[in-house]
Order: C-alpha cells, then sequence, then structure tokens
C-alpha cells in the first residue's frame, strides 16, 4: 500500500516528507525504545512511536523507514522537523494511540 | 582547610558526536576559568577517550578535571559516572566497549566524534556510534561503578527523554546513587511532588553543556583541600562539614 493512502486512511497528519508519499509501506512497527527499532525493525516499514526528539530521525534514515508516524497528540520538537527535512523522512502525527493506529494499519495491509 | 569549588559536573567535548567541535580541552577549560569554575567534569557519550587531553588542560589553568563518562544504559537512560584519574575510569570503559551496540557512527546523521591532545589537535576519530545506548542495565552499570569505586549520578532527571524518570518513571530502591543531577531545579520539584523517592538524594544543577555558551557552574561545593571523588562523597552525604548547593537562576 501506497504512504499516500495510509495517510489518508489513519488521517495522519504530514509534517515533512510529502514528495515521499508516493512510497510502499510494506508494514507497521511498533516501540519507544530507539535501540530496538535500530536493531528489528526493517526498511519501508511505517514507526509508531510516542519519541519526537530528533533521533528518530536518525533512526529513519538509518533503517530507511517509510516514516514515522508521533503518536498520542505527542508533541515534535522544531529541531526534528528541521532533521527530517534536512534527511528526507517523512514525518506524521497523530491524535490517536499506538495501539489504534498500529490495529487499523494492520487491517489495511491484511486485505 | 575548607574550601567552595565552583563545580560543572556534566560537560561534553568534540567527541561526543553533539559536541560542538568549539569544545576543544583549551576552549572549554579557557571558559570555565573566565566564569569563575573550578572544578569541571568531562563527561563525553560512552567513552572517555578525552580525559587525559582535559586533565592536562585543566592542569595548566588551575582547575580540576574528573574523569568522566555519560552512560547510556539499555533503557536508554543516560548516567553519568565519575573518577578521579583516567587509570580509575578505564575499567568502566572497558566494560561500556563491550557492551557497544555494533553500530558505526554515521556523521552525516550525528556528527563527527574527534578525540584530541590538549592543544586540540585531532588525533583519531571513534568508529562505533557513541550517541547509542549500550547493551548494559541500569542495575549492571550503577554496581559496576560502585564496585570500581565511582559515583554515579542519573542525569538531567527532569528532561522528558533519556533520563531516570522519563524512562524507568520512579527511582529503583536497590541502586545506590550517589545524587541526582537536575537541570532545571523548579522542574525536578514538581516531579518531586509525585515522585518523593527524588527528594531522598542531594541534587546537583548542570549545565550538560554541547558548546561553549551553555557553561554555567551552578553547583558549589564546599571540600577540605582539592576536590576528589572521595571528598564530593562527603558532600553528598553532608559530612564533616563538607556540603553541596547551588544557586537558582
Amino acid at each position: 500500500m501506497l504512504l499516500k493512502d495510509v495517510v489518508e486512511k489513519l488521517d495522519l497528519k504530514v509534517l515533512t516528507g510529502e514528495e515521499l508519499l508516493n512510497n510502499e509501506v510494506s508494514g507497521g512497527f511498533c516501540s519507544d525504545l530507539l535501540s530496538y527499532v535500530m536493531a528489528n525493525s526493517q526498511k519501508g516499514q511505517l514507526w509508531f512511536t510516542i519519541q519526537g526528539h530528533q533521533n528518530i530521525v536518525a533512526v529513519a534514515s538509518l533503517v530507511e523507514l517509510a516514516g514515522v508516524v508521533v503518536c498520542d497528540g505527542m508533541s515534535v520538537e522544531e529541531e526534528t522537523i528541521k532533521k527530517a527535512e534536512e534527511q528526507e523522512i517523512c514525518l506524521l502525527t497523530s491524535d490517536r494511540t499506538i495501539f489504534k493506529l498500529a490495529g487499523e494499519l494492520y487491517s489495511l495491509l491484511k486485505d | 582547610m575548607l574550601k567552595v569549588y565552583r563545580g560543572e559536573l556534566h560537560v561534553h567535548s568534540l567527541l561526543s558526536p553533539c559536541g560542538q567541535p568549539e569544545m576543544t580541552p583549551e576552549n572549554v577549560i579557557g571558559e570555565a576559568k573566565e566564569k569563575g569554575i573550578s572544578l569541571l567534569a568531562l563527561t563525553d557519550h560512552n567513552t572517555a577517550q578525552n580525559v587525559p587531553a582535559f586533565q592536562e588542560a585543566g592542569r595548566k589553568k588551575g582547575i580540576y578535571v574528573l574523569a568522566g563518562m555519560e552512560v547510556e544504559t539499555k533503557e536508554e537512560v543516560h548516567v553519568v559516572c565519575l573518577f578521579d584519574k583516567y587509570e580509575d575510569i578505564l575499567p568502566l570503559q572497558k566494560i561500556v566497549s563491550e557492551h557497544f551496540s555494533g553500530v558505526e557512527n554515521d556523521e552525516r546523521l550525528w556528527g563527527t566524534q574527534w578525540v584530541v591532545d590538549e592543544r586540540g589537535k585531532k588525533i583519531k576519530k571513534i568508529k562505533e556510534a557513541l550517541i547509542l545506548a549500550t547493551g548494559l542495565s541500569l542495575k549492571k552499570l550503577v554496581n559496576e561503578v560502585k564496585r570500581l569505586g565511582g559515583l554515579v549520578i542519573p542525569a538531567h532527571i527532569d528532561r522528558p527523554r533519556y533520563s531516570l524518570i522519563s524512562n524507568l518513571g520512579f527511582i529503583p530502591a536497590e541502586l545506590e546513587f550517589d545524587a541526582l543531577e537536575v537541570r532545571r531545579p523548579f522542574k525536578a520539584r514538581e516531579l518531586a511532588l509525585e515522585i518523593p523517592e527524588i527528594n531522598k538524594y542531594p541534587w546537583i544543577c548542570s549545565s550538560d553543556a554541547h558548546f561553549l555558551g551553555q557553561l554555567k557552574g551552578s553547583t558549589l561545593f564546599q571540600l577540605k583541600d582539592k576536590p576528589s571523588i572521595a571528598e564530593l562523597r562527603l558532600a553528598f552525604k553532608g559530612l564533616k562539614g563538607r556540603k553541596v548547593w547551588f544557586n537558582e537562576e
């Protein structure tokens, strides 16, 4: 499924990376421990987290994730947005919980 | 004789990927001197390799420099660990290195990691990504540092990330911390309303300086003769006339 379709269906707000919305989303990943995400997530996955600091961009860039969704209405720091623009990472936000968002993505990708 | 030292016990050099290039031994010691700081701890992320250069630069200007390291545990909690001499911190360096993530530093994402001499001349780059969590648990780290005779101070407990409180949400009673580090005392006081255990420990107020302008020296130590880990330990316990306090903004 294309990232833009996921964005529409999950009603995500796009902060950075409009130009990346035609990329394919292969799956989802949930964790707030950056070291765990780095070691276990896979290229093309959409990452759901509550972390909004700039190191999430480094992780997304290294693993080549499809994007990062900062969930639960958690704030995203200015520095993070700047970094995401520099590194061309799609940064998304939602007021909904990781549980709900990941559940919906799971259903979408299963069909 | 008891004497008051202005301390700054959490400072990064240009060896930390996020430490600015201006954080050379001469610059940091020079800035500290100007601000009246007489006791400094160099605490780079997961490494102590710039300690010799900073101790040498400090010696020349009459500033005591402790051998320190800011270790990131597997819980992604930052902990300041302090020793007297470079030789004293080497066993910890060995343990930390054995628990590196295995990921190499990506300068594009994190920045450069330079080991320098006391004049700031670049000697070598560290390959491992120092910014990442080690595989050491908080418990193992605390126990190892204690065994090696160092001081253990959880860093910036009032920060919403990478801190004991943000990542664990409580203070494990079985671990022996020597003090807690706060960045903004009013924030820490707010936290202490919910987590009263925070008040059981002495606090120090550190800048966590990554560039020169951030150096502050808010914490004051009353120590006998010259600073050392043993003297700081007494100050944290408030024994024999030694004490620690800090200036509010």
